[in-house]
């Protein structure tokens, strides 16, 4: 007697036993295998030899037998073929070559061994997955039980994430044979035959299986126990990965967005690189993105792949088209730092020395003032800070690094030495570079008016560009510095011995032992007291 | 080396040419086609058509319709298309050129054997 399951094949409705439906089955399973290798057309021919067999079944099943039996799916499996005879005509020219060679790299699974356990039959997988009889496994994990632990953690761990082998593919796969319908008939005999042996010896084992229960339940507690935790771990991933990717969508927007319409200045403390690269901006950003957004996408995948098993397997295409195109972007951003850093490599500077008509008994003053319509400053400083300006129709650079010296010319001549200071990927770039920056000063009538700031090309931003003003007097020579001058200018010796910054205003004298304020009544009477 | 298996490539080989033949002479749906060719022993198991059938599909020389049968339920019929009859018109002239070189090779073996 044999309960009848009722089947709907190719449209039509069979009446079929159990033992034969399950043959059936595993038949049709092992065809859509051998048909693995073409995923357009499996679904289409599976559906066209399913209505091929139900064709045939129902021109046997034309006298008064309702039921398909076993037989029948014998006799039909007969007429369709073995499921290797499936495998694309394709590969039939070379098939006697590649058969032996796929006996034998037949691709092995881990699978935990539900038949052949101890505990959770973790020992006898892993003995499965390297042909070493289960015994030895075990041996090493007692013998290993007093390094720290080790052994505990390795197996509760291979426990949880190693699955058991239940359906009779996946005890084939564990033993590295292949799934075929001789296989299947021929693993589900002997497990048939180990069943009812352990039943006719069922007095012999009791006392163990009493234990081998118990072991059982603790171990589906356990099991239990640490799926919650990873289900956990796998919300917290799924959870973490969104803020991330959301945040760093809205932050790769607002970049890209802040480009477009040119309210870039924000950046200009950020991504330094991307300014210098000889690659074009818009690349560099899509391979910041992608070399971003691809793991954290991963951390996303991965976390939904533990809290649901639905969701499937990453395709090995897909994976590794992901990795290649993950390993070029990083690839890329590695060039670019390598190039950003060589960029800057070398210092140079390009000094301009210009003779000022000035004689010296004269009175020179001297000034810094700011160019207003380009970038408006309420309080003028020395600084680092650098802003992006639009002179003559053309972006620039604007920064305040300039250094205001005094010093004792050497000899009678009155003179300015402007030192432009930059970077560069070798010392001729990086002496070109100091040579683009853009500084001009005004000598009207003995007033020296010096600007308080240069003009740089956007390529150059992150150059650490500076610009040094000396100025070189001779003895005799009267300097008048005005209030605006105080933030930039350097120390010099001088005879009331008090910080330069406090003779702003007054007029200095050059004489041989330094700088000698003539109109000095207040830093007199502080350097008395 | 297997005899079954050099029969079985032998037959494999030119399968597809059959096959657009049976189809040249009228659409006809796979169990037709399969009957033939078992009727001349060109296939030993069905299953071998079915990947055969959708990949000359897939190529584009076959096509196919539904039609309704009386005895169950829609038939799937296969049809050439053009690029089918090309393809075909150029297998028939190298099967032609074949039959003659293989006649003449195992011709004059023969010769030399009596």
């Amino acid at each position: 007697m044999n309960k009848t399951i009722n089947i709907n094949l190719g449209g039509f409705f069979f009446h079929i036993d159990e033992p034969a439906y399950h043959i059936l089955k595993k038949y049709l399973e092992a065809i859509a295998n051998s048909l693995s290798d073409d995923p357009n057309g499996k679904d289409e021919i599976l559906a066209d030899i399913e209505a091929r067999i139900s064709e045939l079944l129902s021109e046997k099943i034309q006298d008064n037998r309702q039921v398909v039996n076993e037989e029948d799916i014998q006799s039909i499996i007969k007429i369709m073929g073995q499921p290797e005879d499936y495998a694309d005509v394709d590969e039939g020219y070379t098939e006697y070559h590649s058969s032996y060679q796929r006996k034998s790299t037949v691709s092995k699974k881990m699978f935990r061994d539900g038949d052949d356990k101890f505990l959770g039959g973790v020992a006898s997988g892993i003995g499965h997955y390297f042909n070493v009889d289960a015994i030895w496994i075990r041996i090493l994990f007692i013998l290993l039980l007093p390094a720290g632990g080790f052994s505990v953690y390795t197996y509760i761990i291979l426990w949880v994430l190693v699955p058991e082998a239940k359906t009779t593919a996946e005890k084939l796969q564990m033993q590295g044979e292949p799934v075929n319908i001789d296989n299947i008939e021929k693993k589900i005999r002997t497990e048939f035959e180990n069943v009812s042996n352990k039943i006719k010896n069922a007095d012999y084992s009791g006392a163990k299986s009493v234990f081998q229960n118990f072991i059982d339940v603790l171990g589906k507690i356990l099991l239990r126990f640490f799926q919650l935790i990873s289900k956990f771990i796998g919300i917290v991933l799924i959870l973490l990965s969104i803020v991330l990717l959301v945040a760093f969508i809205i932050s790769a927007f607002s970049f890209s967005t802040l480009e477009f319409i040119g309210l870039n200045e924000g950046l200009m403390s950020n991504l330094p690189f991307i300014y210098q690269s000889v690659l074009p901006s818009w690349l560099l950003y899509t391979c910041l993105f992608v070399a971003i957004g691809i793991p954290l996408s991963m951390v996303f995948y991965l976390g939904t792949r533990i809290v649901s098993k639905s969701v499937k397997q990453m395709s090995k295409v897909v994976s590794l088209t992901l990795l290649g195109i993950w390993i070029v972007s990083f690839l890329i951003l590695v060039f670019t730092g390598v190039e950003y850093h060589s960029q800057n490599a070398y210092n140079g500077s390009k000094v301009y020395s210009n003779t000022l008509p000035i004689t010296p008994k004269d009175t020179l003053s001297i000034k810094i003032i700011n160019n207003d319509n380009l970038f408006f400053q309420n309080r003028l400083y020395r600084n680092n800070d650098q802003t992006l300006v639009t002179s003559n129709g053309e972006e620039k650079i604007y920064s305040n690094h300039l250094y205001f010296d005094i010093k004792k010319s050497e000899n009678d001549s009155i003179y300015l030495k402007i030192r432009k200071k930059s970077e560069g990927s070798n010392h001729q770039n990086a002496i070109e570079n100091a040579d683009a920056i853009d500084y001009n000063y005004q000598l009207n009538n003995k007033q020296l008016v010096l600007d308080s700031y240069f003009l740089s090309p956007i390529q150059n931003r992150f150059r650490n560009e500076s610009i040094t003003i000396t100025l070189y007097i001779t003895n005799g020579t009267t300097l008048y510095l005005n209030n605006s001058t105080r933030n930039f200018i350097n120390h010099y010796p001088n005879t009331k011995g008090v910080n330069i910054s406090k003779l702003i205003d007054h007029h200095l004298l050059m004489t041989p032992s330094g700088l000698d304020c003539t109109d000095c009544n207040i830093q007199t009477s502080n350097t008395n007291i | 080396m297997k005899i079954e298996n050099t029969k079985a490539q032998m037959r494999k080989g030119v399968l597809e040419y059959c096959i657009l033949s049976i189809l040249k002479n009228g659409d006809a749906y796979t169990s037709e086609i399969l009957s033939s060719l078992k009727n001349a022993e060109m296939i030993v198991v069905e299953g071998t058509i079915y990947p055969l059938l959708t990949r000359l599909k897939n190529a584009g020389l076959l096509s196919y319709r539904w039609e309704e049968s009386t005895s169950g339920p829609p038939r799937k019929y296969y049809v050439l298309t053009e690029n089918g009859s090309i393809f075909l018109k150029e297998l028939h002239q190298t099967w032609g050129n074949l039959v003659n070189a293989v006649n003449q090779i195992t011709s004059t073996k023969n010769k030399e054997n009596e």
